[in-house]
């Protein structure tokens, strides 16, 4: 049973090399009990998930970067205490989610409220500039939400599994994101897309 | 539905996030309302332009920084973890200096300690072994249950007598929260008849509950009445190899202007 909805993970939230097989929750057990292989095989499977999750909370690549060995790093440390409750990917969002977390109130205690956009240049990387821009402007809750919607296409229930919130709460929270998106992505650029 | 109740749900209805029935209303609602339906489009744009957030981003290949920072701690053993285990640590040693401490016996009434349970049990004058009345008991000592704990010289201690009218030796237990002041101290492992106890008398003192493994054990009682008359309770038990009671020996006396003659029971 455990496997079955470790492979629905694998497939729903990671979309990550389903094919190879071994379920997450397999792999994470394998981990926690010290195989180097295992942990490597999640990392690989997950990386770009997580990256493109820091990378449009934070806008910037370098900080993704560093977040990205931030989650896997605090992510190795807490093996021990994950007995498979939730989906594998759920707990890594949320690791990764409270990894930016904590940067974006260490950056706002820095008093560096400015986000630079990621790529500027060219059409679609000038849009998804844009977007995260706008994003940027967003409040936290509100960047958060939307990242793990578009970013990751998680369900409303996921979403709310990996911030831990009701699913209630998770509904409204999106709906005003997206008003709030909006006015900020016309602040910026001025039309939508 | 009305046009505030459809606007509500109307993320959930473009994302797919309503129950078939309450999209079926909702879309319905949309055919009829301009209003709601240009809602609905403006959100459709907000969808458009977050969309490109899925756009795929490659994550750098640091598997060899990763694998460099994770060789400095394997699972469960981060610093946290070790800090944890040392801070337990501390607490039990120091838990166990407290019951060390708490155990050793105090310079004036160590020796009444080990007579009181010991094998041999002395008799011993009831006048040594008076609390007097409305005098506090020292913090934890409910918890103990020695038959001679050292006495403390504060509350009232100028006032007491212990087992050999030695002075009372603070012990480092002593202001550790405890017992409320005159309680019954506990008794271990079972209660005796020094229990009873006049409620009008005022003094009760409660020497010493046997351990089963001893060979032989006392437990003595004396209460003092507001008449000054009083009353004592002597018992000795001894025990076989196996720690069941193989005598009982109690002694009972009275004493003071009502009784110019002693009685003895048992």
């Amino acid at each position: 049973m455990a496997n079955q909805a470790g492979s629905m993970e694998a497939v729903r939230l990671g979309e990550a090399r389903p094919a190879q097989g071994v379920a997450d929750a397999n792999l994470a057990a394998r981990a926690r009990q010290g195989e180097a292989a295992a942990f490597e095989e999640l990392y690989a499977r997950y990386r770009d998930q997580v990256y493109g999750l820091c990378l449009n909370l934070m806008g910037d690549r370098d900080d993704a970067q560093d977040l990205l060995q931030e989650t896997f790093l605090r992510a190795y440390r807490a093996l021990p205490r994950f007995r498979g409750a939730s989906r594998f990917g759920t707990w890594l969002f949320r690791i990764a989610v409270n990894a930016c977390n904590d940067a974006m109130r260490k950056r706002r205690q820095a008093a560096d409220p400015v986000l630079t956009p990621a790529s500027p240049d060219g059409g679609a990387e000038a849009t998804v500039a844009r977007v995260r821009d706008a994003l940027c402007c967003l409040q936290a809750k509100h960047r958060v939400v939307l990242a793990l919607r578009y970013n990751r296409s998680l369900s409303y229930q996921e979403i709310a599994e990996v911030l831990g919130w009701s699913l209630p709460r998770v509904r409204v929270t999106i709906h005003r994101a997206k008003h709030a998106f909006r006015e900020a992505y016309l602040r910026t650029d001025g039309e939508m897309p | 539905m009305k046009c505030h109740m459809v606007r509500d749900r109307l993320s959930g209805y473009l994302d797919g996030e309503l129950a078939e029935a309450e999209a079926a209303l909702l879309a319905s609602h949309l055919e009829s309302c301009a209003l709601c339906r240009g809602e609905a489009d403006d959100l459709r744009q907000v969808d458009r332009a977050l969309r490109a957030l899925a756009r795929e981003e490659s994550a750098p290949e640091m598997i060899g920084d990763l694998r460099q920072r994770l060789a400095a701690g394997r699972p469960g053993s981060s610093r946290w973890v070790w800090a944890g285990a040392a801070g337990a640590l501390a607490v039990a040693a120091g838990a166990s200096l407290l019951i060390w401490s708490r155990a050793q016996p105090g310079p004036g009434p160590a020796a009444p300690r080990q007579s009181a349970v010991g094998s041999t049990p002395r008799p011993v004058p009831p006048a040594e072994m008076v609390r007097v009345p409305g005098e506090e008991r020292q913090p934890g000592e409910a918890a103990e249950a020695g038959p001679s704990r050292p006495a403390s010289g504060r509350g009232g201690g100028a006032r007491r007598h212990r087992l050999h009218g030695e002075p009372p030796a603070p012990t480092p237990s002593e202001d550790l929260p405890g017992a409320a002041g005159g309680a019954l101290p506990a008794l271990q492992p079972q209660p005796t008849p020094a229990q009873i106890a006049e409620a009008s008398a005022g003094i009760i003192l409660i020497l010493g509950e046997p351990q089963p493994v001893l060979p032989s054990s006392r437990c003595f009682i004396e209460v003092t009445r507001g008449d000054g008359s009083r009353s004592s309770v002597n018992q000795v038990i001894e025990r076989d190899a196996d720690g069941r009671p193989s005598a009982v020996d109690v002694s009972y006396q009275e004493s003071g202007p009502k009784y110019q003659t002693p009685s003895q029971g048992g």
